[in-house]
C-alpha cells in the first residue's frame, strides 16, 4: 500500500469550521463550550472531546500588511512520536495507515502522553463507570482510522470545502505543496512546508503562510533524548531484569495469564446459549 | 447551452431555466447551434434538448399557448423592466441614516423606499449617533439561529452575541478586551461582548473621521446559545423593488456596560 497522509494548506482554509463539526459528528464527541475568547476562535487549542480546532491569528506581517491566518490544529501523526515514547503501558502505537492511535484498553490514564506531546494535542478525557468511579482516558484525534480501514477518508478531509485539507498519496502530496508554495511566495514570503525532520516528518504536512511559531508550532521539535532512553532501552532492560529475578512473580503472572484466557473462553461459551 | 440535467436537482422537476419555450424559435428550432434550449422534434411529436419544457411536451410550436409562454406572469408575455416601483435607471441614494450628504444627487433618500411600523423606524442623527454600524452573518449559524443556536455543535462555535469594534475605537470609549459593551440607536440599544479587530478601521468620509463597527444578527433569547438581537437596533426600511430590509448601514453610539 502506498503511503498515504493529511496535507493542510492553511492560505485555502476560509475558516468555516465544518471539519470541527464533521470531526465530532463522525466520532460522536461532545461539546465543550468555553468561555468567551474575545475573537472568533471557539477553543483554545484542542481539547479531549475537541480533536481539531481552527485556530485564528489577526497577524501584521512584516512590512505592515494584515492577514488573517487560519490553521487547522489537530495530531499530526508525528513519525517519531513522543507520546509513544512516553506511554508506559505500551497503548499508543503506529497503525499500518501512520496514525499515532490510543488503545484505550490499555491505556491507564496517567497522562505521560500529554505532557510529553511535541504539539500538545493529546488530553486525558474523564469518564464514570457503572459504580460513579470516575477513570481516565487519553484522547486525540485518531485520522479517523475506523475510517481509513473502510476506504473512506477522515471526516474533516471530506467536509472541507475548499480543498485546505487533502487525504491522497504522500508523494503527490508533497509534489503539489512544493507547486503551491512556488505560488503563493510572492504574497507570503515566509511560507513554509512544516514536515520536522527532527521527529523524522509527519502524517499531517501543512504548507503555513509564515513561521511556524507564528502558528504556535515548534520551529524544529525532537523527541527527547531521555524519553527515547525510556522507551527503547530502559523498559526493555527492565523487564527483562524483572523476569530474569523473580522467577516466582513470573509464574503466577504466566498462570494468571491462562486462568484470564480460560475465563475468557468460558465467557465466550456462555454468550453463545 | 451548457446544462447538465444529471447534476443535482433543479426545483421545480429538475428545470433549469423558466420560461425555456423561448430558448426556440416560433417554428420551434433553436436560436443557435451552439446555445441549444429545447426544440421541437417533429418525428417524435414533442420538445427535447437539454432542458425540462416548463409546458406541455408534445404541443406544438403553433399551440396558441404558446402566445403567452411567461407562466409566471399575470398576462403571460415577457417585458422589460415591468412592475418596478422604481427604476430602470440606477441612482445613487444614501441610507436612511448617514453622516453625509448625497454627493451624487440632490436627493439624499430614495423617495419610493418601503417603510415598516413607524415605532421601528426613529432616525437618529449623527451629532447623538456618530458610529456607523453594519450587520452580517457568519457561517456558522443561519438567519436569526433558531435552528443553528439549538444544533449544540453550531452552538459551541460561536456561542455568544459579539459585536466587532477596531483597536482605535476601544482606545478611545476604554473598552478592553471580552468586556461587555452596549450598543444604542434612535431605536433601542443592546449588550453584548466587545471583539477588538484589527479587521475594522476608523476612515475618512470627506473631512470626518468616522468609526465603524459590525455584528452578526443571529442571535435572539431562546435556546443553547443566546444572545442580544441585532435588529433592535437597525431600521426596518425596505428596498422599493425587493423590499430588501436596509440592515447593513445605520448610526449607532458604543459605551462600556
Amino acid at each position: 500500500m502506498a503511503d498515504y497522509i493529511k496535507f493542510v494548506d492553511v492560505t485555502k482554509c476560509d475558516g468555516c469550521r465544518a471539519c470541527m463539526v464533521a470531526c465530532k459528528n463522525w466520532n460522536d464527541l461532545p461539546t465543550v463550550t468555553e468561555e468567551y475568547s474575545g475573537s472568533y476562535q471557539s477553543h483554545e487549542k484542542v481539547n479531549a472531546h475537541t480533536w481539531n480546532v481552527i485556530t485564528y491569528n489577526e497577524h501584521t506581517t512584516a512590512n505592515g500588511g494584515f492577514e488573517w491566518l487560519f490553521r487547522h490544529q489537530s495530531c499530526l501523526h508525528c513519525v517519531e512520536a513522543a507520546c509513544e515514547k512516553a506511554c508506559p503501558e505500551d497503548a499508543i502505537s503506529h497503525t499500518k495507515f501512520g496514525s499515532v492511535v490510543i488503545d484505550h484498553d490499555k491505556c491507564v490514564g496517567c497522562g505521560y502522553c500529554t505532557t510529553n506531546c511535541t504539539f500538545d494535542v493529546v488530553e486525558l478525557a474523564t469518564y464514570k463507570d457503572k459504580n460513579g468511579k470516575e477513570y481516565r482516558k487519553a484522547q486525540k484525534c485518531t485520522l479517523c482510522t475506523d475510517r481509513l480501514e473502510q476506504g473512506l477518508q477522515p471526516a474533516c478531509v471530506v467536509a472541507c470545502h475548499t480543498d485546505c485539507l487533502v487525504y491522497d498519496e504522500k508523494e503527490t502530496v508533497l509534489a503539489e505543496a512544493e507547486k503551491r508554495l512556488a505560488k503563493i511566495k510572492e504574497r507570503f514570503p515566509n511560507a513554509n512546508i512544516y514536515n520536522p525532520q527532527g521527529i523524522k516528518g509527519t502524517t499531517t504536512v501543512y504548507l503555513l503562510a509564515d513561521k511556524p511559531s507564528v502558528y504556535g508550532l515548534p520551529e524544529n521539535p525532537k523527541v527527547p533524548l531521555s524519553q527515547v532512553v525510556w522507551k527503547d532501552y530502559a523498559q526493555p532492560l527492565g523487564k527483562a531484569m524483572f523476569g530474569a529475578t523473580t522467577m516466582a512473580v513470573v509464574g503466577a503472572v504466566i498462570a494468571n495469564a491462562m486462568k484470564k484466557d480460560k475465563g475468557g473462553h468460558e465467557e465466550g461459551g456462555r454468550d453463545h446459549e | 447551452m451548457s446544462n447538465f440535467l444529471n447534476w443535482s436537482f433543479a426545483w421545480p422537476a429538475n428545470r433549469r431555466n423558466l420560461y425555456n419555450r423561448a430558448s426556440a424559435d416560433l417554428n420551434g428550432k433553436p436560436w443557435s447551434k451552439d446555445r441549444i434550449g429545447i426544440y421541437w422534434d417533429a418525428a417524435q411529436g414533442k420538445w427535447v434538448g437539454n432542458d425540462v419544457p416548463d409546458f406541455v411536451k408534445d404541443r406544438g410550436p403553433d399551440d396558441p399557448a404558446f402566445n403567452s409562454p411567461f407562466i409566471m406572469q399575470t398576462d403571460g408575455k415577457g417585458a422589460l423592466f415591468a412592475m418596478m416601483n422604481e427604476g430602470p435607471f440606477p441612482e445613487h441614494y444614501e441610507p436612511f441614516e448617514n453622516p453625509m450628504d448625497n454627493s451624487f444627487s440632490s436627493i439624499q433618500l430614495n423617495p419610493a423606499v418601503q417603510f415598516g411600523e413607524k415605532a421601528m423606524n426613529a432616525q437618529g442623527d449623527f451629532s447623538k449617533y456618530p458610529i456607523i454600524a453594519t450587520t452580517y452573518r457568519l457561517s456558522e449559524h443561519w438567519q436569526s439561529g433558531v435552528m443553528t443556536r439549538n444544533v449544540p455543535w453550531l452552538a459551541e462555535l460561536v456561542n455568544n452575541m459579539f459585536v466587532e469594534i477596531s483597536e482605535e475605537l476601544a482606545k478611545e470609549k476604554g473598552i478592553k478586551e471580552k468586556d461587555k459593551i452596549i450598543v444604542s440607536s434612535a431605536r433601542g440599544e443592546i449588550e453584548a461582548y466587545a471583539m477588538i479587530t484589527k479587521r475594522f478601521k476608523p476612515y475618512k468620509l470627506k473631512d470626518k473621521t468616522v468609526h465603524h463597527i459590525g455584528m452578526p444578527w443571529h442571535f435572539g433569547y431562546k435556546g443553547i446559545a443566546t444572545g442580544a438581537t441585532a435588529n433592535r437596533l437597525t431600521p426596518h426600511i425596505g428596498d422599493p423593488n425587493s423590499h430588501i430590509p436596509e440592515y447593513k448601514a445605520f448610526l449607532c453610539d458604543v459605551r462600556r456596560a
